[in-house]
């Protein structure tokens, strides 16, 4: 057996890395440097119903060793993902899944129901955007929303849903309990932390949406025990991310409890880091002389 | 072709202290295929986190390097100054897209502001190459704070622009244009600070010109979005990918 086999119940995996969406475009972008078919899956650049050309630049900022970015979910719409990039990720070799998001309940049903089709490997329901004003974060802090949304998605598809939850909430527990309920098949986290820089010399935010999605190493921590306390009160598996960069990164989210893990930020800075930490778990498993890395899925807190 | 590789630093001189530096770096994948006008990526240290995009200044096939011209001007070009001869440096490139190269029947204007002079080099010398006449504007804040004109003068006249007025004329590359003649000129390229571009933007129905844009990069893949700039249609193209090399006319620069 495949020591990196990955089962998160009705998504299986080649192996548990996969990349973030938003940092990794439909993977075309990263064809030059590797054959996508060695990751685990692709999270792709987030789709909406209709075509959103963006926020207004500047987009993004580095600050304090991490990135704040604010996108506002710029993409060509459902209908241009399914005639113009889903034809060609078919071709990957690697489960693509799909992040959605929607400005009203109703659409997540519209796109869930949209996407229901071949090539399409699971839905990942985005209901934590720091960046749209209407709807995305809203559905991600309040935990009746997040229950309405996932069983809404539910009901428009039979594909496996992944639910990716915000970190910029009380007590995420009770938000993965939501989507639980809703009839969440998995869960992803986190999304980014909501934050912002300031221009000391136009004494101005940078972000020209003012506030943006803080991700990179500094959120690690944080969300490695958001990912800790996930694990100990839901029974659907987790996609673990923010800010992982190396082996050792993504084998603490996988000991805190993921079965799977997500490289966002870090495919910016080397887009090789994926693949470094595919070959990287493998060592870990043989210095350690397991037969497969699910052993130490949430070993942590053994 | 992308590639990601390390190159070897052959040497990286100050051409002014604490300033502006120039970087030879041997590099064979990206010195064979880079054309004018694209950039490469380069880690500089831990932090930054995000690499540098930086213009290629000049490519030399025959001995497999490239350079480049830059600017200290955040941590990470102070990381890049630090630099010396046979350290490793991680390289991503050539990226985007180039500029136009081919035999015009007139003259070709190069319009370079600051450090934006950087990616004209080499874009003179393929031009010449394919057997154009070349001239050059080049603008600076002042005499002290200019450089590489040497570079520009092997590829023809060099008229300069200071904002003090110490070197050549008074004012900005604005000064030279109002009253360039544009009659001898088939086409012009343009790289420098927004300002200068939204002045070159009033000039484009009189001229053919090609302007390399700079932004704020995420992943200088096309990935990430983030460095995107507004064209005429309302849409957004990104400056990593559709760019950094936009006609003038497909450019937007109102708010």
């Amino acid at each position: 057996m495949n020591k990196l086999e990955c089962n998160l119940g009705k998504l299986l995996l080649k192996n548990p890395i996969t990349v973030a969406s938003g940092t990794f475009g439909s993977g075309k972008e990263f064809k030059d440097f590797y054959d996508l078919s060695l990751l685990g899956g692709i999270m792709v650049k987030g789709t909406t119903p209709k075509k959103r050309i963006g926020n207004k630049p500047q987009r993004l900022v580095e600050t304090s060793g991490g990135i704040i970015n604010s996108i506002g979910l710029a993409n060509g719409g459902v209908n241009d993902f399914i005639n113009n990039i889903l034809p060609e990720t078919k071709n990957y070799g690697t489960e693509i899944i799909v992040n959605i998001s929607g400005g009203t309940i109703d659409d997540y049903g519209y796109m869930a129901e949209k996407l229901s089709i071949d090539g399409v490997s699971a839905l990942e329901v985005n209901i934590s955007c720091p960046n749209v004003k209407a709807g995305g974060i809203t559905f991600g802090t309040d935990p009746k929303m997040a229950y309405e949304v996932t069983k809404m998605v539910k009901n428009n598809t039979s594909k496996p849903i992944i639910m990716k939850l915000s970190p910029n909430v009380t007590d995420i527990s009770i938000m993965a309990q939501a989507v639980e309920g809703g009839g969440a098949d998995i869960i992803s986290m986190i999304n980014t932390l909501i934050g912002m820089a300031i221009d000391i010399e136009k004494q101005k935010p940078i972000i020209n949406n003012i506030i943006g999605g803080y991700s990179g190493p500094p959120i690690k921590p944080i969300a490695l025990r958001m990912v800790y306390e996930v694990y100990k009160s839901v029974n659907i598996p987790i996609i673990g991310m923010g800010g992982i960069m190396n082996t050792t990164d993504a084998l603490e989210f996988i000991m805190a409890g993921a079965t799977a893990i997500s490289i966002g930020t870090a495919n910016f800075v080397d887009p090789y880091i994926p693949l470094n930490i595919i070959d990287g778990i493998e060592k870990f498993l043989d210095r350690k002389c397991l037969k497969s890395y699910t052993q130490i899925i949430g070993a942590a807190h053994r | 072709m992308i590639y990601k590789n390390y190159g070897n630093i052959i040497s990286n001189e100050p051409i002014i202290k604490n300033f502006v530096y120039l970087m030879i770096i041997k590099e064979k994948n990206i010195a064979n295929t880079a054309r004018p006008g694209q950039f490469i990526e380069i880690k500089t240290g831990l932090i930054p986190l995000l690499r540098k995009p930086i213009s290629i200044f000049e490519v030399d096939k025959e001995k497999e390097t490239i350079s480049i011209l830059y600017q200290v001007k955040g941590q990470g070009t102070k990381n890049l100054s630090e630099l010396t001869a046979n350290e490793k440096l991680d390289i991503i490139g050539p990226l985007g897209q180039g500029f136009t190269i081919k035999k015009f029947a007139k003259k070709c204007l190069l319009i370079g502001g600051g450090i934006g002079i950087a990616p004209l080099y080499d874009l003179g010398l393929k031009l010449k190459e394919a057997g154009n006449e070349i001239e050059i504007i080049l603008g600076f804040s002042c005499k002290e704070t200019s450089y590489a004109i040497d570079y520009f003068s092997k590829l023809g006249p060099v008229k300069i622009a200071t904002i003090d007025g110490s070197l050549g004329e008074l004012g900005t590359v604005e000064v030279i244009l109002e009253k360039y003649n544009f009659k001898d000129i088939d086409k012009a390229y343009a790289c420098g600070p927004e300002p200068m571009l939204k002045y070159l933007k009033t000039l484009e129905d009189e001229i053919d010109l090609e302007l390399s844009l700079e932004a704020y990069m995420g992943c200088g893949v096309g990935a990430c979005l983030s460095c995107v700039c507004k064209m005429t249609d309302g849409e957004y193209k990104r400056v990593c990918k559709e760019g950094p090399i936009f006609q003038v006319k497909e450019v937007s620069f109102d708010e």
